[in-house]
């Protein structure tokens, strides 16, 4: 079985990945930039967010991709959703909100398709032993340039975040 | 680097000074925490270096830059003494945002690294989208603040995109060495430069990136419209140069002649379109965005020169453009109709007659602008005309004089209205504070006119 | 295509940069179209994201090629600096929102990038 594996040339897979990844940020992006409900919009760069993370994976910037995941789909993306809530208009509050459930079908099966090529990539990823060591390396070495070499950056980003904080706060108050 | 660590401790000390119960101590204590950055700005002064591993390069001429830009804001924040009658005003936060804006502008003028070219723009611009949108009930003032941050964000955007292709190119963000054409990398490298071109251009308001430039200043508070035009401004010129003459100097070829149509661009863009303008903050956005053009002007010349021209433009630019909009700032605060500021052009009718000494720094002011000799203005002019003049390109020279002189006849309206008469005036009073920055403002402006080495022998 | 990175089986290491590049600035364009074109604050605000989304591709992409890790700290300085944005843009629309409600819901439509 592993003598299987190995002799087939996998290099099909590193296309298909890069095909269904691809595939799903130029069309996620493409929804939100067709699309006339501004939720559905936020669902489209959701996706394109997601492949973009998983073109880091393929990238070998797993750090980044996790990253990607938790600050742009987990605080981003829910940032422009309450935006979209706080300033929906129409002529009652509940129409622009209003999710129907068009389409199910075909995002159902897109799903299907994107889970299907994430779990067949990360299982073939696995069977690769030169993943895990040096992958600590990596985001030891990302850790230790960015208290050294770019420390006086990350300081720096502290200040940005303080006026966004202060600003943000002030802005949005009654 | 010195007023970086400065700036940013005395910055949350102000937000801590918020929590007192007298709110009159943060201003005081605000411009002695300026004052204060100002003093450690000089510790490096003739003792060249860079810190950080390569991220900051301090030499006398970016502390000089550092001097110039902590002046300025020291100079515009004196204009908001009595701020804490406004109903918007949050004294601390407000004194806290300008003190970290500054941060933002002394990193774009002394980077090594495009990160911190790139962190220094954002924190600066971050800063402006709030403070434009400070005055919260103010309609004008909020969509100002909403196109100001989109289009700013755009700019971010593509200055980003740039910076990646200039990485790809050159595997580097250090703007140290210069980079040389050729090989496949050849093309990445014109794409970097033409994008991170175009997002600092936007930063600047230099045509045709200048479509926000009017509305934005025309709504924000105007406190916030001369920071913009001058802070923002200069620390952007100083980056746009350090970027220009250092990593892309091989590619000089292929940037100069783009700059040359910029230039042709904003000085027709900012000159025509101010001739037709009531709003005095619109007639000021417009000449700003020639202003830009004219600033523009001295990268076309040899780099020896160029940054010495953009360091007595700016100075005098600044100094014109705080007293014009100081005094707007004080005729208009009386004026208040259906519920906004007044500000169109027709208020200073008669302002000659009212209040002779406001009249004369407008007046002096608009010269300054105009580049009529005697203020610092024509001098400024001057030296970007003679940096141009060396690369021979002399149909933009001659179109930006023939802009000059349309110029003159935009700014002599605000002149000529100040000298009409009017009857029934309502007399207006100046703080002993504003009328101390209206005298340095003009008392500069003059004596850069007639003695301009002062300045311009620095470096 | 010399990828030295060692964390990168040699099966994924086998796309060639070019298409990476291709992907980014498709996104980057879309970008670019969303801004220019499509006239609603929060998707315009959606857009940029995009745009950012293209630029940290691209360096990831270059970065990984080239092997260096300075192209991924700069990703994780552009997600942080992304994310202040958004707060920023989104307490500016809020703020907008809180004054038109009783006064001009348009406004929002009006506004010309």
């Amino acid at each position: 079985m592993e003598d299987w594996m190995n002799q087939l040339d996998w290099a099909w897979l590193q296309w298909l990945a890069l095909g269904i990844f691809g595939f799903g940020a130029v069309g996620g992006a493409l929804y939100l930039f067709f699309t006339k409900n501004i939720l559905y919009g936020a669902y489209g760069l959701l996706t394109s967010l997601i492949s973009v993370g998983g073109l880091f994976l393929m990238n070998g910037a797993e750090f980044l991709a996790v990253s990607q995941i938790m600050v742009y789909v987990g605080g981003i993306l829910i940032l422009i959703m309450f935006g979209i809530m706080l300033s929906a208009k129409g002529e009652k509050k509940e129409d622009a909100l209003k999710v129907v459930n068009v389409n199910s079908l075909v995002s159902l099966l897109f799903a299907a398709v994107m889970a299907g090529g994430l779990i067949f990539y990360s299982v073939k990823m696995g069977g690769s032993r030169s993943l895990a060591e040096p992958s600590a390396e990596q985001v030891q070495d990302l850790g230790m340039s960015l208290m050294t070499t770019q420390v006086l950056v990350l300081e720096l980003v502290g200040v940005l975040l303080l006026i966004v904080l202060i600003g943000a706060s002030y802005i949005a108050k009654k | 680097m010195y007023p970086i660590i400065s700036l940013s401790v005395t910055g949350l000390l102000t937000l801590f000074l918020g929590f007192s119960e007298n709110k009159k101590i943060v201003f005081p204590a605000s411009i002695a925490f300026l004052l204060i950055a100002l003093a450690t700005a000089f510790i490096d002064w003739n003792a060249p270096g860079f810190y950080f591993n390569d991220m900051l390069q301090v030499n006398n001429t970016s502390i000089v830059f550092w001097a110039i830009l902590i002046i300025s804001a020291i100079l515009i924040m004196g204009f908001s003494e009595g701020f804490e009658r406004f109903e918007f005003a949050q004294p601390a936060e407000y004194f806290a945002i300008v003190q970290f804006s500054l941060v933002g502008a002394i990193m774009m003028v002394s980077f090594k690294n495009l990160i911190m070219l790139f962190l220094g723009i954002e924190i600066l611009s971050v800063a402006m989208y709030v403070l434009t949108g400070a005055d919260k009930r103010n309609i004008r003032g909020n969509e100002a603040a909403l196109k100001y941050f989109l289009m700013g964000a755009f700019a971010t955007g593509i200055l980003l995109f740039g910076m990646a292709m200039f990485y790809g190119a050159t595997g580097t963000f250090n703007i140290g060495s210069g980079v040389f054409i050729g090989g496949d990398n050849s093309f990445f490298l014109w794409i970097g430069c033409t994008f991170m071109l175009i997002g600092m251009l936007f930063k600047v308001a230099a045509a045709p990136f200048h479509l926000w430039t009017p509305d934005v200043y025309e709504g924000a508070p105007t406190i916030f419209t001369a920071y913009m035009s001058t802070i923002v401004k200069t620390a952007g010129f100083v980056a746009l140069f350090k970027v220009l003459s250092t990593t892309f100097s091989g590619l000089q070829d292929f940037w100069w002649i783009m700059i040359a149509v910029l230039v042709t661009l904003s000085l027709m863009i900012g000159n025509i379109g101010a001739v037709s303008q009531n709003s005095f903050k619109r007639l000021m956005a417009y000449s700003s965005i020639s202003h830009a053009g004219f600033m523009l002007l001295a990268l076309l010349g040899d780099h020896e020169n160029a940054l010495g021209s953009i360091m007595f433009y700016s100075v005098v630019y600044t100094l014109a453009t705080i007293s014009a909009f100081g005094v707007l700032m004080v005729v208009s605060k009386e004026r208040i109709e259906k519920g906004r500021v007044y500000e169109q052009n027709d208020l200073f009718k008669g302002l000659a007659q009212n209040n002779g000494f406001l009249a004369t720094v407008l007046i002096i002011a608009m010269l300054s602008l105009a580049g009529i000799p005697l203020t610092g203005g024509f001098w400024g002019k001057f030296f970007v005309f003679r940096d141009a003049a060396s690369s021979g390109l002399f149909w933009v020279i001659i179109m930006a004089v023939l802009m000059s002189a349309i110029a003159i006849y935009y700014y002599f309206k605000p002149v000529l209205l100040s000298m009409s008469k009017k009857t029934s005036l309502e007399s207006i009073t100046i703080n002993p504070l504003a009328k101390f920055i209206f005298a340095i403002t003009t008392f500069g402006t003059i004596v850069l006119g007639i003695f301009p080495w002062i300045l311009r022998s620095l470096f | 295509m010399e990828n030295q990175l060692p964390a990168m089986p040699d099966v994924i290491a086998q796309v060639p940069l070019n298409n990476y590049v291709l992907l980014a600035s498709i996104l980057f364009i879309i970008g670019i179209a969303g801004v220019l074109i499509r006239r609603n604050a929060i998707i315009m605000l959606m857009s940029i994201e995009l745009m950012l989304n293209a630029v940290n591709l691209l360096l990831v992409a270059f970065s990984s090629y080239r092997s260096d890790p300075n192209g991924q700290i700069f990703v994780f300085f552009i997600m942080a600096v992304a994310a202040a944005e958004v707060a920023v843009g989104l307490a500016i629309i809020v703020m907008i929102y809180r004054n038109i409600r009783s006064i001009d819901i348009s406004l929002l439509d009006k506004l010309r990038g």
